[in-house]
This record gives C-alpha cells, sequence and structure tokens, in this order.
C-alpha cells in the first residue's frame, strides 16, 4: 500500500464538504429572497424526458453546435464517472468489509482491471473535452466566447484536477511493483514508464496535488460558475414543461 | 437604493445563475446584431444582475453588510442593457439552459421600476397616456372607435355592434394600434370584414375598451398594469362572451397570458389567426377569389415565440388560392424581432428602425412582393423599416390577404368606390 490515507486529508474533505454545504445555503437564501414562483404543472413522464434528453444527453447543445455538443458531453460525463469511480473506492475502503468477496474482487481479482480501465477511460474523456474548451477559449477564441476569472478558474481547476490525477495514478504504478495493477492503465502504465525512467517522485506529493485541487473544485462548486450544475437542470425541468405546453396547443393547427 | 425583488420569483433570481455564459445568445440576438453593445446579450444582462445581487444578499453582504449600486452604476449595468431589449425571447430558443428569458427580463424591469430606476424618460408619457386616455398614443379615448364609425360610412364594413346593445358570442377586441394608427386601422376594419362574412355574433366595445396594459407590462410598471387588468378582466367577464379575439400579437399574449395571474378569466382567448383557421376548417369562410401573389411570413414575436402559434396563421395564408408562400432564412421560433416591442420603439427609435431595416432585408432575400404580419404593431414598425430601406415591398396584415381572398374584384370595387364617394 502506497497511500497511508493520511486523517489530515479527510479532515480537510470535511472541511471542504463545509464550505460547499455553507456556500449552497447562502447562494439558495439569495434566490429565496425572490416570491415564489407560479406553481409548475410537472409530470412524471415530462421530467423523465427532460432528464433523459436535455440533462443527460443534451440534445439542446447538440442542436446548435456538435462539437461543442462533445466537449461539453466529454466532460459532464467524464467527471460523473469519475466521481462514482472514486465514491465506489471510498466504500470499498471504508463501508464493505474486505474479507467479502465483492472486496476481494476489486481489490485482488478482475474488478481490478475494470476500475483501472474505467479511470483511464474517463479520465481520458474529460481530458479531450477539456482540451477542446481550451483550444475554443485560448485559440479559436470564437466572437461568442468572453471570458472572465470566474470562466478561467473553473476550466483551470478542472484541467490540473485531471492532468494531476493521471500523474498522481502514474507516479503509484511506477513505485509499485507491476503484481500490484495497473494492467489496464493504458495511460497511466505508460506515463509510468515515463517516470520510472526520470526517477519517480514521492508519491504522496501527487496524491495531495490532485486531492487538494479536487476538494478546491468542490468547494468551489457554490461560489462561481460550477453552480450550473444545479441551477440548469432546475431551470430546465420548469423551462421544459413550459415549451412542451406551448408546443401542445400549437399541434393542433397542424404542422 | 438596492434592488427590489418584489416582483421577481426565486426562480428568477435563480435563472440569473444558471447562466453558463456559454455566449449562444450573441449569436441571435436581434438587438446586438444591430448595435454591437455586449451589455445588451442575456449572457451580461444575468451577470451584471448576478454582480449587484451579490454585493446586496451574497456571502460577503452578510458578513461586511450589504452594498446599494450608486444610480449611475445600475443605468450603466442593467437599466439601459434591460431596455434596449425587445423582450423577443429569441434568447430563451437557444440558451442550452433553457432559461425563460422572456419572463426573466420583464422580471427585472419590474425590479428596476420597484427600485425606482425604472422606466425610462421616453416611457413614461406612454404611462401617463394609458391612465389618463386608456391608450398610450396620447388620443382621446372618444375616437377610439372612429375608424369603425368612418368604415361603416364609406360603406366599407356593416355597422360593427358594441358589446351595450347587443350580447355577442365573441368580442373583438381591436387594441390601441388598430383603433387610432391611421396606417394600420385596416387590420380592425379587415378583422371586421372576415367576422361579418363569417357570420359571427361579435361585437366591439368601443368607446369603453381600455388598453390592455401590454405596455406598462413590458416596461416593468407592473403594479399599474395589475390595476388595469383587474379592472378589464372585470368587464370582459360581465360580458358573458364564449371566446375574446384580438388582432393584436401583443394584445393577445397579455390577454391570454398574463391576465390569469391577475384574475380568473371566463372565456377563450385566441388570435385572429387562430379564429379565421377554425372557421376556414368549419367551412365557414369559403375564398372564391385568386389572390396571385408571393408572400413572406413575419412571425410577431408576442404570436410565436411567446405563444408557440406558428402553424395557424401558415395554414391560413395557405388557404387563400394563388397565394404562395416563401419562408425567410429565420422563422418560427428564430424569427429575427422587428423591434417594435418592449418599448423599444419608444426608448431607442433608431435602434428600432436598424432593427426593422435588418428584418426587411430578410424578406427582401425571399423574392416576394409582400411582407405579411399578424400584428398591428409588427406592421407598424415594418412598415418603418420598408420607408428607411426604401424596399419595394408592401407590408400587409394577414386579415387584409383573407379578405382579399374573400372578395370578389366588383365587391373590392365596390368598396373602394364607397370609400372614395365619402371622401367627396
Amino acid at each position: 500500500m502506497l497511500y497511508e490515507h493520511p486523517l489530515s486529508f479527510y479532515a480537510l474533505s470535511l472541511v471542504a464538504v463545509v464550505i460547499l454545504l455553507a456556500g449552497l445555503a447562502t447562494v439558495i437564501n439569495l434566490w429565496r429572497q425572490g416570491q415564489a414562483p407560479p406553481s409548475a404543472q410537472w409530470t412524471t413522464q415530462g421530467l423523465l424526458k427532460t432528464l433523459l434528453f436535455k440533462v443527460l444527453f443534451q440534445v439542446q447543445i447538440l442542436r446548435r453546435s456538435w462539437l461543442r455538443w462533445i466537449m461539453h458531453m466529454a466532460i459532464f460525463w467524464g467527471i460523473l464517472a469519475l466521481f462514482a469511480q472514486t465514491a465506489f473506492l471510498t466504500l470499498l475502503q471504508w463501508v464493505i468489509p474486505r474479507s467479502t468477496s465483492f472486496s476481494q474482487y476489486f481489490f485482488q481479482g478482475p474488478g481490478r482491471l475494470a476500475l483501472d480501465f474505467w479511470g483511464d477511460f474517463w479520465g481520458l474523456v474529460l481530458l479531450v473535452g477539456l482540451i477542446i474548451a481550451l483550444v475554443r477559449r485560448y485559440l479559436v477564441r470564437p466572437p461568442q466566447l468572453e471570458t472572465l476569472f470566474d470562466d478561467a478558474i473553473a476550466l483551470w481547476l478542472l484541467v490540473l484536477v485531471v492532468v494531476s490525477g493521471f500523474v498522481t495514478e502514474a507516479v503509484r504504478l511506477a513505485l509499485a511493483s507491476p503484481m500490484d495493477g495497473g494492467g489496464l492503465s493504458f495511460i497511466g502504465r505508460p506515463l509510468a514508464n515515463l517516470i520510472g525512467t526520470l526517477g519517480a517522485s514521492d508519491p504522496m506529493t501527487w496524491f495531495w496535488i490532485h486531492g487538494v485541487t479536487a476538494l478546491v473544485a468542490i468547494a468551489y462548486i457554490p461560489f462561481g460558475k460550477f453552480i450550473h450544475i444545479l441551477t440548469v437542470p432546475v431551470e430546465l425541468a420548469f423551462s421544459d414543461e413550459e415549451d412542451r405546453e406551448r408546443e401542445g396547443r400549437e399541434r393542433a393547427y397542424g404542422t | 437604493m438596492g434592488l427590489s425583488l418584489k416582483h421577481v420569483s426565486w426562480r428568477q433570481v435563480m435563472e440569473v445563475f444558471a447562466c453558463t455564459r456559454c455566449g449562444e445568445c450573441s449569436n441571435w440576438c436581434p438587438v446586438y446584431q444591430q448595435n454591437h453593445d455586449c451589455s445588451v446579450l442575456p449572457r451580461n444582462k444575468a451577470q451584471a444582475i448576478k454582480d449587484l445581487l451579490k454585493r446586496q444578499y451574497g456571502l460577503w453582504a452578510r458578513l461586511r453588510g450589504a452594498q446599494s449600486p450608486g444610480e449611475e452604476e445600475v443605468t450603466t449595468l442593467l437599466s439601459q442593457p434591460l431596455y434596449q431589449c425587445t423582450v423577443c425571447g429569441q434568447c430563451h430558443y437557444v440558451c442550452p439552459a433553457g432559461i425563460n428569458t422572456m419572463e426573466l427580463w420583464e422580471a427585472w424591469r419590474a425590479s428596476l421600476v420597484d427600485s425606482h430606476y425604472g422606466p425610462l424618460d421616453a416611457h413614461q408619457a406612454l404611462v401617463t397616456s394609458i391612465e389618463n386616455n386608456a391608450n398610450p398614443w396620447q388620443q382621446p379615448r372618444s375616437t377610439r372607435d372612429r375608424w369603425a364609425v368612418r368604415a361603416t360610412k364609406e360603406k366599407r364594413i356593416q355597422p360593427v355592434p358594441t358589446c351595450d346593445r347587443i350580447r355577442p358570442e365573441v368580442l373583438y377586441y381591436v387594441g390601441c394600434t388598430a383603433s387610432y394608427d391611421m396606417n394600420v386601422k385596416e387590420v380592425a376594419i379587415n378583422t371586421s370584414l372576415v367576422l361579418q362574412a363569417a357570420g359571427i355574433n361579435f361585437a366591439i366595445l368601443g368607446r369603453q375598451e381600455a388598453c390592455c396594459g401590454s405596455t406598462l407590462l413590458r416596461i416593468g410598471e407592473r403594479q399599474r398594469f395589475e390595476e388595469l387588468a383587474r379592472k378589464n378582466i372585470e368587464q370582459f367577464n360581465s360580458l358573458g362572451i364564449k371566446t375574446l379575439v384580438a388582432s393584436c400579437a401583443g394584445c393577445y399574449k397579455t390577454i391570454k397570458q398574463d391576465y390569469p395571474k391577475v384574475g380568473k378569466l371566463n372565456f377563450q382567448v385566441l388570435h385572429i389567426t387562430e379564429y379565421i383557421h377554425q372557421l376556414i376548417q368549419s367551412q365557414r369562410l369559403n375564398f372564391n377569389n385568386q389572390v396571385p401573389m408571393v408572400v413572406t411570413y413575419h412571425d410577431p414575436c408576442h404570436l410565436g415565440r411567446h405563444n408557440g402559434v406558428y402553424n395557424a396563421p401558415r395554414q391560413v395564408i395557405k388557404a387563400i388560392p394563388g397565394i404562395e408562400l416563401v419562408e425567410m432564412e429565420r422563422n418560427r421560433e428564430f424569427s429575427r424581432c422587428c423591434g417594435a416591442g418592449g418599448g423599444v420603439k419608444a426608448g431607442f427609435p433608431d435602434l428600432q428602425a436598424s432593427m426593422a431595416i435588418a428584418r426587411v432585408r430578410d424578406a427582401e432575400a425571399t423574392g416576394a412582393q409582400a411582407l405579411v404580419s399578424a400584428c398591428p404593431f409588427c406592421h407598424q414598425g415594418l412598415q418603418l423599416g420598408v420607408n428607411a430601406a426604401e424596399s419595394s415591398l408592401v407590408v400587409r396584415d394577414i386579415t387584409e390577404l383573407v379578405v382579399m381572398g374573400l372578395q370578389s374584384k366588383d365587391e373590392e370595387q365596390e368598396a373602394l368606390a364607397g370609400a372614395q364617394s365619402q371622401k367627396k
């Protein structure tokens, strides 16, 4: 075991969650200064449609630009999948007893290979999305983009998280024995070989860089651009229902 | 003074935080395309509101006390950009976050009014006129039905009854623009002709008709609007009508969408294009005259994007024999606003003119002979664009085309002769 899972990291995680919750409370309190909106006539079918098409597959972005759709889908699904992996690993580490066959399957069995592949695959997907975003924002510079500090910090935080994630994995693999996993880490393994030839550094340094940037990104959610993770699905639930009502009336007049 | 949230819902506060600043709105906003002023972009307006709100209610404000912006700051950051917007709703249809900007900008204008930062000076005259004359055109209420009296005298239409004489099934709500504007009163005359041709038991309110209050609502005078709407709702409900028909897209949107938020309506509200479509379907209107003409249709924002009525007017145009309908590149939910709405014509006439010219150029590119709309206010705005662009296009209201399809040449000549002899 290369990592010591220091308590100080978990204490820091707690601080990040507290900042996240306090920030959310402040921003929700700000919204609540407004009046109650007219009640929406939601249907389960309508909400599921919105969730599937607009939130998960973001067809509204595809209608405007396929490149921006690929970019946003890559970032969205990349983060979601990597967050799910982190949550799963936390469960394996702290909740599910090590002696269970389920736990053994993922620590020593074929499940480990699947996790290696999952992490590298979705990390790559996220990286591709971020590279498209960086190229658009800083090289192509389409007239529609305007870069404020908030736009830049959100993007660079994610870049730092994903790049440090790959390096952390590579340093770990470079220092571990070949039997210690990484069989399907198709990015981590070549990177580990490269680091091995350069001389691997202390794995904990990279663990901290990756961990802290990820925690900063989480704590930053209510204070900047990342708030759209919460607000956009809520707004889509409202406005999609209103659009459907308009479209329903229109169907009475043919096409 | 800080921004008041008296007429802003929590959803509308949240909506400014839902903007991802992707800038898609900048590719579509018809105002930005003319004045190239970034502050008018929905993205920038949302950012400005967010910044002001954070200073007033954010974490920093909680720790160190709220900071109210100065009047000059609010004017530059918010009032000017908000009032330059026609609230056409284009940004809603291209926004990946689906933000309901159609309601959002109006709510924040109400906030400006509540906080004494709005409306613009140019709008004050409209407000005063609506309060004193029940119309924004500074015309006396006593001449509101003059169009009907004259058209009847000229034998262009049969006498149009008023609601105090009969109990109609249908109320034709004429609206201020068609009632008073000499160049647009044809909309009222043609609408009456269509309803008479179909044998509809309809009436108008005549001098008892008051402004629907759309102008007040659009410029943020929500309290005044609600007072006016309450009176109108009471009047309409007392008539015992089944249907209210409006030939103005702005009045239609206001009565259909905004009145129910103030009080319950006991009748259905239809735009004249929806009603004519129903009359054609039920064969109460039969066209017997060829109208050989190539036309293009401009979707009024309040009819199209705000209410989703795109097909009815097109079906009506297609039903008229001889007419060929060609579409502009930007049509339906992507129709380019003519710039007349949202108080822009009164507040920024030059901006409105350039927006109207852009729309006229769109129409010219189709090769059509006529630019057809279904709103007296758009008609007015587009006519201005045609004049300014020195275009050969003719602006026509959809009801005019319907009348052309209904009346034979002889009837048309007869009506024209009647009008000319009256003038002599």
